[in-house]
């Protein structure tokens, strides 16, 4: 019986170092590539996993002389920053309203706001191009953060984690003289700390890794983001692997840091939202 | 409501009057400073939406999209200063904007289905897009879907004129649009793109953006590039 559980705790192991190894092969070949040599990096020789001809480092300075990454990473931040804090600020009042309060057209309202998590985002992009345009908001920060302003997926997560709470929490609020704002800021927000985190963290992952709208409403250099600059550089180092390498590998570096950060919070917030990042 | 405000400032305006003015500072930073933050705020992105929508320069003189180059960003600035002093556009007007960064071959299947297509739709469809540059065939498979401008209709026509020997047909997708090939670009493979610039070596078209508001500036591109014009062509 020991010993079963035993082979089942070994083969378990086995798989999740399987699957751990597939998972960072993509990374480890971006780093390792990051500094080789050209020839090296196009060579097929299955040998030619480490550098045989010294450690490039020089591909990481390349990069970052022809790319203002300071920039890069200041517009990303900021992208992300003001996206987590608008699509919490907003989901967290909308997400209150369609769960705890009622008046009339609710129901209606919140199938809208379903309605809109169905539909593809592609179809925004247009309309949401010609009101930065026509608003003169095309290479600002705000014009990063605009699609982000308002969530229905966190509308839809905070509705559901309101409803999740006990209704004598706020009857008792009532009772002791609050309204319905007191209620919402100082009882019933505070309670759903690990929704609003989960919602952040998927904001977050999703702001950084946008490519789509950052590449339409930043035309210039200097108020891209990391995504899409690398996509730029794309052209002019498409075929220098290495080099390429070295701006993935640097753009990466800040999620990676945020990761190492919050390391817990996104453990969290995957469980309380059952998605996958 | 009003009445409810005004009793509520009075009793307000009680309380802190027994208060000594530190008293009264902790008071109000304890009780409204998510009011104040918010003030702040409002203010602030109030200002900063002003002065980006009133005192930036946010029109373009041109916007011209490259299709599948390699080149750095100095050509490419290089470029724009120079079709700037050529054409005596003040940058501090409105920009001329080149963009070097976008991969898709319209003619090989599934081509489209990248991030990069989809840029190109929304800039032509939202009436940013003045020009594009791309090969042949790309352009020719772009050209299908009808959203590149007729070159043969309305004010294209002296474009007509004067590059009619250049230009490159296709037959669209709409039949009620037209059931023959229609022009949808100019082989500008002799330009100064190649001999200069050298951005493609297997020749190119330009096509421009159905919905462009810009097409003087899109012809005095193609005097800048030195087309050859009907008559110059040997």
């Amino acid at each position: 019986m020991k010993s079963d559980a035993k082979r089942n705790t070994a083969i378990t192991h086995i798989v999740l170092i399987i699957m751990a190894f597939i998972m960072l092969v993509p990374f480890a070949w971006m780093i390792l590539t990051a500094v080789k040599t050209n020839q090296e990096s196009i060579s097929v020789n299955p040998f030619y996993i480490f550098p045989h001809d010294g450690w490039h480092w020089e591909n990481f300075a390349t990069v970052w002389k022809s790319y203002n990454f300071v920039v890069l990473y200041k517009n990303t931040l900021l992208m992300i920053f003001w996206r987590v804090v608008c699509a919490c600020l907003t989901a967290t009042m909308a997400g209150y309203a369609f769960g705890r309060l009622k008046f009339p057209g609710k129901n209606i309202l919140f199938s809208l706001v379903l309605i809109q998590m169905m539909v593809p985002g592609q179809i925004f992009i247009i309309p949401q191009y010609l009101m930065m345009s026509k608003m003169g908001m095309l290479n600002t920060t705000f014009g990063l953060v605009f699609p982000g302003l308002v969530t229905a997926f966190g509308t839809y997560l905070l509705r559901t984690g309101y409803q999740g709470l006990p209704k004598e929490l706020e009857e008792a609020a009532m009772i002791d003289g609050c309204n319905v704002g007191q209620r919402f800021l100082k009882i019933m927000m505070p309670l759903t700390r690990s929704s609003m985190v989960s919602l952040g963290i998927f904001t977050a992952v999703f702001a950084f890794k946008d490519l789509m709208w950052p590449m339409i409403v930043c035309t210039n250099a200097s108020t891209t983001t990391l995504s899409a600059g690398l996509a730029k550089m794309q052209g002019q180092y498409g075929s220098e692997y290495p080099v390429m390498m070295a701006s993935a590998t640097l753009a990466v570096l800040p999620m990676v840091i945020i990761y190492i950060i919050f390391q817990k919070q996104f453990v969290e917030g995957i469980a309380t939202s059952g998605g996958k990042l | 409501m009003c009445m409810n405000l005004k009793t509520y400032l009075e009793n307000e305006k009680k309380k802190i009057s027994a208060l000594t003015m530190r008293q009264v500072i902790l008071y109000i930073t304890e009780y409204y400073w998510l009011w104040i933050v918010s003030v702040f705020f409002a203010l602030f992105f109030a200002g900063y939406l002003i002065r980006h929508m009133f005192f930036t320069v946010n029109e373009n003189w041109i916007y011209i999209l490259f299709v599948n180059i390699m080149t750095d960003e100095e050509t490419v600035r290089g470029m724009q200063n120079d079709y700037a002093r050529f054409t005596g556009y003040d940058l501090n007007e409105k920009n001329i904007v080149i963009n070097a960064a976008s991969y898709f071959d319209a003619s090989i299947s599934g081509g489209t289905n990248n991030t990069y297509y989809q840029v190109f739709a929304a800039s032509v469809e939202a009436g940013d897009l003045d020009a594009v540059i791309m090969e042949t065939d790309n352009l020719k498979a772009v050209g299908v879907s009808g959203i590149l401008l007729d070159l043969s209709e309305g004010e294209c026509r002296d474009l007509f004129a004067s590059y009619e020997d250049l230009f490159v047909y296709t037959v669209p997708y709409d039949e009620l649009y037209s059931t023959s090939a229609v022009p949808v670009g100019i082989d500008i493979s002799s330009s100064l793109l190649n001999k200069k610039y050298h951005l493609y070596e297997d020749g190119c078209v330009l096509g421009i953006g159905s919905r462009t508001g810009n097409l003087e500036a899109v012809k005095a591109f193609l005097e800048f590039i030195e087309v050859p014009e009907k008559g110059d062509q040997s």
